[in-house]
């Protein structure tokens, strides 16, 4: 697809004309608390696109904290049962490459099998319009292959030249937006290259693992009863932070919300989960499939770095370092592969 | 948006039968007219709206097609709600969800079927449809437990399955405190001494509490049953059924997509199958 240059001065009229036809969500500022996703509506000037890794990633916009799968009213009978969302043209700015690599994960777990309608629902309004970003310490999304967008993962993508934003068009979807709402014109080859320098220029400095994203099966094959997991378990209180605040975490309970007293209608939900939490694999009757934290640590290091590499080809650590940034008990991510690798691929593949 | 999976079936109670003090059995029927459609094996979300949902074997012959039946035993909210449904109350079920057990892998060879517990309730579907079909099958042998004499299930198909010159039938219990038992005492292991059988003709099929795997695979494994001629199901804490919540995983695999019968060909292979 194409790269366009839109100039600074026309940014806000983009914005404001995108309003028009979409409700908008970006990052915006929080004092103390750093970025955070949200709805815009019109405080959509409050938008930020310059700004280091937000504590949530926007899937939240796509697969909501708590959502409604089915609205239901007892007063009936048989009850009336209502499962639709309303969902009108939602554009997302400001999302970092590695978080459009996290929606890239939903969007294969959501639609596989038995598809997922209302994660689809959203996710078809949704206008994915990435910005190139501010790395911290902690990412390490230049070894997981995720500091660029994904190929067929977004819409629009924005890069910092001086006076102008390089956009990459990487749909159709975004063509049409951008040609609908913006003031721009075709990039010039140096346009682009400069862009691509800037972006190549944000990982350099960042640590990695030292592993071929292709070559963790090989690595996560042989370290199922490395002590590391009692290690790891010893220190973890499994509060779940980890799991709510990665990108392609997707578990949730399913529970019913009566309105309240008086009332006969209330709501099926969903609600996120965390197979951190202690009772997650726990059944009826009592029996813990997951007792310790040290299995518990162990299953969500294999459904990132194995269990979907090899069902999905892709790794579900995207590398945005969000879940060591939260976590209470510096569990880290990066170091913990990275001594695996040194135990059995000493110097690494990568 | 297309059709949400989580929209469920409305199902009214035919009868109730009280298997155990802590288990009944449902006997439903779809105000759709329709049928399950289930196989053997495989499982169904039921509950209530504003209470939930909770995963439960289907326990009646895939062939009865004007009602199933669930059975379900008091341990958590939902079933003990459902437990207080009367005849002709209604509750929600979406499914059939898995994968059941395979009939052309049973067919023609020798069945043995271990039941242990609530495990009885999950194979009486495979039973029933082997009855029904037995000239499509070899020997069967029918291997069931309980802890005590009042916990068996289907009491009344027990004494029949008994009396029938086509099926090797063994009930034990693991203890007797009333005194009023006469037959075997003893864990389900203890019944594999008195069933001779060939271990290449032979097909198992396996349902009860996970103590009880170690123990019967140790069984059949040494008497030389292959891996991918044992059948077991796995219990887990099912919440959505369709592949996503996350909750009946075993290491990379979905229970309610591949399971809940998997075979141990699969399941050994598993690091937290028998956890």
């Amino acid at each position: 697809m194409s790269h366009q240059v839109m100039q600074k001065q026309h940014f806000w009229t983009f914005v404001e004309n995108l309003a028009r036809s979409h409700r908008l969500v970006g990052p915006v500022a929080h004092p103390e608390q750093g970025y955070a996703f949200e709805y815009l509506d019109d405080r959509w000037r409050d938008l930020v696109l310059d700004y280091p890794p937000s504590q949530y990633p926007p899937k939240s916009i796509l697969f909501p904290r708590q959502e409604t799968l089915l609205a239901y009213s007892l007063d009936e009978m048989p009850p009336r049962v209502e499962a639709s969302i309303t969902v009108g043209p939602t554009a997302i700015f400001g999302i970092h490459a590695c978080d459009l690599h996290g929606i890239r994960c939903l969007d294969k777990v959501f639609a596989d099998g038995i598809p997922d309608p209302y994660y689809q629902a959203r996710r078809a309004a949704a206008l994915l319009i990435g910005v190139a970003c501010r790395p911290d310490d902690e990412c390490f999304c230049g070894s997981m292959g995720t500091s660029q967008p994904p190929e067929d993962g977004f819409d629009l993508f924005l890069t910092e030249l001086d006076t102008a934003w390089l956009v990459q068009v990487g749909s159709e979807k975004g063509a049409a937006a951008l040609a609908e709402n913006a003031e721009i014109r075709p990039a010039t080859a140096e346009e682009i290259r400069r862009g691509q320098e800037r972006m190549a220029a944000r990982v350099r400095e960042q640590k990695g693992i030292r592993i071929k994203v292709e070559h963790l099966p090989l690595l996560f094959g042989g370290e199922y009863h490395d002590p590391i997991w009692d290690e790891l378990g010893e220190r973890c209180i499994s509060c779940g932070e980890c799991n709510f605040v990665c990108p392609t975490c997707y578990c949730f309970d399913v529970a019913d919300e009566p309105d309240p007293a008086g009332s006969a209608g209330g709501r099926r939900v969903r609600i996120w989960d965390a197979c951190q939490r202690p009772d997650f694999a726990a059944v009826a009757g009592g029996k813990n499939y997951r007792d310790t934290a040290a299995q518990r640590n162990r299953h969500r290091f294999y459904r990132k770095f194995l269990y979907p590499v090899l069902k999905y080809k892709k790794s579900f650590c995207v590398g945005c370092g969000r879940c060591v940034r939260s976590c209470p008990v510096d569990i880290q991510i990066v170091e913990t592969v990275n001594h695996f690798v040194e135990q059995r691929l000493p110097g690494g593949t990568s | 948006m297309t059709e949400s999976p989580y929209v469920p079936r409305w199902a009214t109670i035919r009868h109730i039968r009280r298997e155990t003090p802590s288990v009944k059995r449902l006997e439903l029927e779809f105000e759709d007219g329709g049928r399950l459609g289930h196989q053997p094996g495989q499982f169904v979300e039921a509950g209530l709206l504003g209470v939930g949902e909770a995963p439960f074997s289907v326990s009646s012959s895939p062939r009865r097609a004007d009602s199933f039946d669930l059975v379900v035993r008091a341990v958590g909210r939902v079933s003990g709600r459902l437990h207080e449904l009367k005849t002709g109350d209604r509750l929600g079920v979406r499914g059939p969800f898995g994968h059941g057990f395979d009939l052309a892998r049973f067919r023609q060879r020798d069945v043995l079927v271990v039941a242990s517990e609530m495990g009885l309730a999950t194979l009486r579907s495979l039973i029933h449809e082997m009855l029904e079909e037995r000239l499509l099958y070899g020997r069967l042998m029918i291997l069931v437990s309980a802890p005590t004499p009042e916990q068996l299930l289907f009491k009344d198909e027990l004494a029949e399955w008994t009396n029938r010159r086509d099926i090797d039938f063994y009930v034990t219990v693991d203890r007797a405190p009333d005194r009023e038992w006469s037959g075997h005492i003893g864990v389900v292991n203890t019944l594999f001494q008195k069933v001779q059988f060939d271990p290449k003709q032979t097909v198992t099929a396996i349902s009860g509490p996970p103590v009880m795997y170690k123990y019967a695979l140790l069984e059949l494994l040494g008497r030389g049953v292959a891996p991918a001629s044992i059948f077991l199901t796995m219990e887990r804490r099912m919440r959505c059924g369709v592949g996503k919540c996350g909750h009946c995983q075993i290491n990379s695999v979905y229970v309610c997509q591949k399971g809940p019968v998997l075979s141990y060909a699969d399941a050994g292979k598993l690091e937290e199958a028998f956890a």
